[in-house]
């Protein structure tokens, strides 16, 4: 059965470009424009295999949301990515404080997402 | 005296006590002059005691005066007022005119905006450069297959092309339009900014050399005019930026979604070879049948000679048989023949016996018709015998053999053209084979390439933000600036807030800010920089 992966951005071109992606590569892809959004999604039911979040985002952002995810029931060891234009090191810090499981930077082509895809989700 | 330690000013109160005093005394030595001989008669020797007196009295009032002067706290008259502030806003403007101007240097050096576009415009040229080349070899890859039926697919891919170049020149438009924008407000406020230098360097001299404030008036209002100015310069850029950003957008939304139709189209294409190749497979199962059968057949013709020799020659043995008997016949034929000859021995001596042997003739007589009997009986076992061999012989003159062997040879070949059918079919499915191998590896080099293009679009996002942290810093300067400005119209003289601190805490929450953000495409280069990708 294909693997769902929830992505939070508030920009829809990014939204779309990743999906796309991810799509072509057989995932199942579910999008949230922000945090708030997301952890909706999260509260209804969605049980996705990997998240991959923005960090700047209205409304709530990428860092708040990993936080209250990973407080979630079911939600401790699903891997969480973000993706970002934040290149910082303390921002870095508090994203991983906060229980994200890895770091990437804007742009991350098809071929590199997928790549770094397959380490957090073996046999993906 | 005190009042000779500073510039001679004839306005303030120390200067008229001077001015003052000097008179007295310069009156009193043309008193002296003028009255000389008339007051040493009058006075004798005490004249010049008196003068001294008089001048001493003169010197020791106005220093008196002098000294109560300089204890007053100092209050500045409103010359020396707008003197002051017109010092300070010189002040102010300068360090204004350098804060933005280092702010205007770093955004043209360090944003590089020009070099993102570029780096942008190559990645996506390059992407579709090569997905053109891959289209093209797909096209020129079914065409090779001479199918036809491909060529709907092939109509549908190639306007998908022509709209994927047209959505990336679009973007690439866009993008230029942000340089270009960008460029053009630089140079503006840059063109501003040396008006007010200008108007600036111009303000100390004029402002020392003037006692008269309604120039420093217009020079304030010249001052504010061009923040008031700058600022609309600001707005119309603003705007220019949020139409950049959305046409940009659209742009890549645009180009996303004819990605996904190409990928489609692809999805479909292979799809259509997918099932040709199914296809193929099951004629395989129903030709491999056939030819099965066909060989069976084969085999079985192949097998009549050696059914029909095998017949030839139990045949044969029928002929064998019969020569045997007609030897048969033969001896039938002898027998009867002697049994005739004894019959009449016997009726010879059945006539010389008489009477007694009339009985004996009879016999003999019978014994005689079935001599004949047997005779003709075995003549007509011979006819039969004869036409039977007639017959096998006839039978076999019947260059039976020969045809046997054409028609075994037909069979051969028919063997052959089989055999060559099925050579052929392997052939065609060898070249089906490598021919959806070929379609199968331009189409992952396709999904390869769109996928790129698909990460790539990710730079609009990245322009997007970018533009907003300008477009934040620019309205906390516009804001400023109209304090600024505000505060030049009231023409108070005074300042209340240190603006070039201000403007410098934009600057550096603008810079600090831009170093948290991949600076650009070309950022790989900065080893410095923390990797675009950890694990923690």
């Amino acid at each position: 059965m294909a693997k769902t992966i929830l992505l939070v951005d508030d920009s829809v071109t990014m939204l779309m470009s990743v999906k796309n992606n991810l799509e072509i590569a057989g995932f199942k892809v579910e999008t949230a424009e922000d945090g708030v959004k997301a952890l909706a999604k999260l509260n209804a039911g969605l049980k996705p295999n990997l998240i991959i979040t923005d960090i700047n985002m209205p409304n709530m952002g990428g860092i708040e949301f990993i936080k209250k995810a990973r407080a979630l029931p079911g939600f401790r060891f699903i891997p969480i990515l973000t993706l970002t234009t934040e290149a910082n090191q303390g921002k870095r810090d508090e994203g991983k404080a906060a229980g994200a499981t890895g770091w990437l930077v804007k742009p991350v082509g098809g071929a590199d997402l997928l790549k770094i895809i397959k380490q957090v989700l073996p046999g993906a | 005296m005190a009042a000779k330690s500073k510039n001679i000013d004839f306005k303030n109160r120390a200067g008229r006590i001077f001015f003052i005093s000097g008179g007295l005394l310069l009156i009193l030595m043309i008193c002296a002059i003028l009255f000389g001989s008339y007051l040493e008669a009058s006075l004798g020797k005490f004249k010049e005691a008196v003068f001294l007196g008089i001048a001493m009295a003169i010197a020791l009032v106005s220093q008196v005066f002098l000294v109560q002067e300089m204890q007053k706290p100092q209050v500045l008259s409103p010359e020396e007022r707008v003197h002051a502030s017109n010092e300070k806003l010189r002040h102010v403007l300068n360090g204004i005119t350098q804060r933005v101007e280092s702010a205007l240097g770093v955004k043209s050096s360090e944003l590089s905006t020009e070099t993102l576009t570029d780096a942008l415009a190559v990645t996506l040229a390059k992407a579709a450069t090569s997905l053109a080349e891959r289209v093209k070899d797909l096209i020129q890859t079914l065409q090779n297959g001479n199918n036809d039926t491909l060529e709907t697919v092939k109509q549908d891919l190639l306007p998908q092309i022509e709209q994927t170049a047209d959505a990336i020149t679009q973007y690439l438009n866009a993008s230029e339009k942000i340089d270009a924008t960008l460029r053009e407000q630089i140079n503006e406020t840059k063109q501003l900014l040396l008006n007010l230098q200008n108007v600036l360097k111009n303000l100390p001299a004029q402002a020392t050399q003037t006692q008269e404030s309604p120039i420093l008036t217009t020079l304030i209002g010249e001052t504010y005019a061009v923040i008031d100015r700058h600022l609309q310069l600001e707005n119309a850029v603003k705007e220019q930026l949020n139409v950049v950003a959305n046409d940009t957008n659209d742009s890549a939304i645009q180009l996303v979604t004819l990605m996904r139709d190409l990928s489609n189209e692809a999805e479909n294409l292979v799809r259509y070879i997918t099932d040709a190749v199914q296809k193929i497979s099951s004629l395989d199962s129903g030709v491999d049948d056939s030819v099965g059968f066909i060989i069976r057949i084969a085999h079985f013709i192949q097998d009549i000679p050696e059914k029909i020799q095998a017949d030839i020659q139990s045949i044969q043995g029928v002929s064998g048989v019969i020569d045997g008997l007609t030897n048969l016949v033969d001896s039938i034929k002898e027998i009867s023949f002697q049994t005739d000859i004894l019959a009449v021995n016997a009726a010879i001596q059945a006539a010389h016996a008489g009477e007694a042997g009339l009985g004996f003739k009879i016999v003999a007589d019978e014994v005689r018709k079935l001599a004949v009997n047997s005779n003709k009986a075995a003549e007509m076992i011979e006819d039969g015998l004869d036409a039977a061999r007639h017959t096998i012989k006839e039978g076999l003159k019947f260059k039976f053999l020969e045809e046997v062997m054409a028609e075994m040879n037909e069979a051969a070949a028919v063997m052959e053209s089989v055999k060559k059918l099925e050579e052929s079919h392997e052939d065609m499915r060898q070249y089906y084979k490598t021919l959806f191998s070929v379609i199968n590896n331009n189409n992952r080099k396709l999904a390869a390439d769109i996928s790129e293009i698909l990460g790539s679009i990710q730079y609009q996002d990245i322009v997007r933000q970018r533009i907003e942290r300008m477009q934040i810093a620019m309205q906390r300067r516009d804001e400023l600036f109209q304090v600024f400005a505000d505060e030049l119209e009231a023409s108070t003289g005074n300042l209340v807030d240190d603006f070039a601190a201000q403007m410098n805490i934009i600057l550096e929450d603008y810079l600090e800010e831009e170093s948290h953000h991949n600076s650009s495409m070309n950022s790989d280069a900065d080893e410095d920089a923390p990797p675009k990708f950890e694990l923690f």
